[in-house]
């Protein structure tokens, strides 16, 4: 088969696999559980390899292998072996012991693995909260007056970090429920945090729609430009 | 009593499984340089990163074993399950090979890059005054004589091996005739190069390492134009772009129709905060689309005013709400109080 003929089957089968899932749109049916499936086996197939060749190899395998290790023609090596990176079986061997769970026996030291990944995402989850939510917390506290290098105020910058803030602190307010919200002012501030939560999910709502749209957009372009071409080169 | 030993097992790993982030974060960097941890942290990284790894064989384990079962009892749909096993192999026997064909292409330039590094290694240990390693002249000597060999071997090879590869796809014979003209050239260059290295004249050595360079870059050149017609990589575009990434697009471009279908439901004014969320969103799909000139030249500047003020600042009011709730969560967690029937010891 000559390359343009790959290229033509590649572009045939990708439209005949888009119509498939927009099929869906009907009714369900067995050309779009056919893809469905397909789909589902061929992710699950791609990622492992990709993280085989892309990290485990590279960054364990082959050093442990001292594969990235090349004698010169003097006879002397491109760098040394370092026997320390064979402590990487103890993470591995710890982690073979997941597979335990197939085990009646042995299906609580399971257990230990799970629990070892569930206290190093908590730990991991502490360190995220300092390291990313703090920064964010100063910087949302802006300056209520701005003032330009010349001594002026900036009117409308001012008004907009008012804005920033009190959208801040009236979203933030309107979920605390430790305490009984009384008085009116509370209860308006609440108010306005949630109708200004409403315009946060409908800006949200619209960029969603949009970047889905520009896939869909693709995906007609594919079918009506590149798919038709091939088509009609096959029927022509 | 052995059941309670378990569970504090459990509960101790757990707790052992989060230490070391948790200290890394909290103790000083100059504690962590003395106990030398600072040095070791991407090691240390890496290796929870292999622990976690090691999981990735349970899914594809429990793939087999779910829709395995299912074909081989002929229960309801066995032939779906049959397409996902099949797409599952083809996908990652595809992907295995093409990995190997890529690493051919990087191997067929290693010797010349090899020699390239070897080079700039003559260099720094001369300036460094390095005892442990032959001296400068056996050296420079050993370069020059492996550049010859390695240039003899490959002049040898490109008739025999490289065209005739080339002869099976007739489209680009020319094209790999002209690739093959220059590589000859590019090789007489070295040659000259190597015979002018001169003991000592590191600049003469720099020379030779550029041209090796331009070697080791050209067989890259012709050997990936090689395999890019190969059958290996053909069948793996095929699986990733005709499969892969059309059904991905396709399935996610899907969900903006019933996206667009639900917005329906949500906007429909029943109330003033389903107006202000119906507002926002046409303000920033309007915002977004080349039309808005047609209605308004302002559309883009309130869709950014919308997005930097008001959506950011009440979404990050709100991530900041969720994240303490994920810290307490994961501290729950990490002191296997939330877990706590994961520890136990199921009962009957």
């Amino acid at each position: 088969m000559s390359a343009n003929a790959w290229i033509t089957a590649t572009v045939i089968v990708g439209g005949i696999s888009t119509l498939a899932v927009y099929s869906f749109l009907i009714k369900e049916n067995p050309f779009y559980r056919f893809f469905e499936h397909l789909f589902i086996g061929i992710a699950a197939g791609f990622l492992p390899v990709l993280t085989l060749k892309s990290l485990l190899w590279p960054r364990v395998f082959e050093p442990m292998l001292g594969l990235d290790i090349v004698q010169f023609p003097d006879g002397t090596f491109s760098g040394e072996y370092h026997s320390s990176i064979l402590l990487y079986f103890f993470p591995m061997t710890f982690g073979m012991l997941y597979y335990c769970i197939y085990s009646k026996r042995f299906g609580w030291l399971a257990k230990l693995a799970i629990g070892f990944a569930l206290g190093a995402q908590g730990g991991l989850a502490f360190k995220g909260f300092f390291a990313e939510m703090l920064p964010q917390l100063g910087s949302s506290f802006k300056p209520l007056v701005v003032i330009d290098q010349g001594g002026h105020a900036l009117i409308w910058q001012s008004l907009e970090n008012c804005f920033f803030v009190f959208t801040l602190l009236a979203v933030m307010y309107y979920f605390f429920f430790s305490f009984k919200r009384d008085g009116k002012v509370g209860e308006v501030v609440a108010m306005s945090g949630r109708w200004l939560m409403m315009v946060c999910f409908g800006a949200f709502f619209g960029s969603t729609v949009m970047a889905r749209l520009a896939l869909l957009v693709e995906r007609v372009q594919f079918l009506l430009i590149d798919w038709y071409q091939a088509l009609s080169n096959i029927l022509a | 009593m052995e059941r309670s030993f378990r569970s504090d097992l459990i509960r101790l790993v757990t707790f052992l499984g989060g230490v070391y982030f948790f200290l890394e974060f909290i103790l000083p960097v100059s504690v962590l340089e003395s106990v030398g941890v600072e040095a070791l942290h991407e090691d240390i990284s890496y290796g929870f990163i292999v622990f976690s790894s090691m999981a990735m064989g349970l899914g594809l384990i429990n793939l087999f074993l779910v829709h395995g079962s299912r074909i081989i009892f002929q229960r309801k749909d066995w032939m779906y399950s049959f397409v996902l096993l099949i797409g599952l192999v083809c996908m990652m026997s595809s992907t295995v090979m093409d990995w190997r064909g890529g690493q051919g292409v990087a191997d067929k330039a290693r010797p010349f890059e090899i020699l390239r590094e070897f080079s700039d290694v003559i260099e720094r240990d001369s300036t460094a005054s390095r005892e442990d390693v032959p001296p400068l002249e056996i050296r420079t000597e050993a370069l020059r004589d492996a550049t010859f060999a390695r240039i003899a071997e490959l002049r040898a090879n490109i008739d025999q091996k490289t065209l005739l590869t080339f002869s099976d796809q007739e489209e680009l014979y020319p094209l790999g005739e002209t690739y093959i003209e220059n590589l000859r050239e590019i090789l007489s260059g070295t040659e000259q190069a190597a015979r002018d290295v001169k003991v000592g004249d590191f600049s003469s050595s720099q020379a030779l390492a550029a041209s090796l360079a331009q070697v080791s870059g050209f067989i890259r050149r012709i050997e990936q134009l090689n395999y890019d017609h190969s059958l290996t990589k053909k069948t793996y575009d095929f699986l990733y772009q005709g499969l892969f990434v059309s059904l991905g697009s396709a399935m996610f471009s899907l969900l903006g129709v019933y996206i667009a279908a639900a917005a329906y439901r949500a906007f429909r004014i029943r109330s003033f905060e389903s107006s202000l969320m119906m507002v926002a969103a046409v303000l920033v799909m309007l915002g977004q689309i080349p039309f808005y000139v047609y209605i308004s030249e302002d559309l883009p500047a309130v869709r950014q005013w919308l997005m930097e003020v008001p959506n950011s600042a009440a979404f990050r009011a709100i991530r900041i709400g969720a994240a303490i709730a994920g810290l307490v969560m994961a501290f729950r967690m990490w002191l296997s109080i939330e877990s706590d029937s994961f520890s136990k010891e199921r009962r009957g």
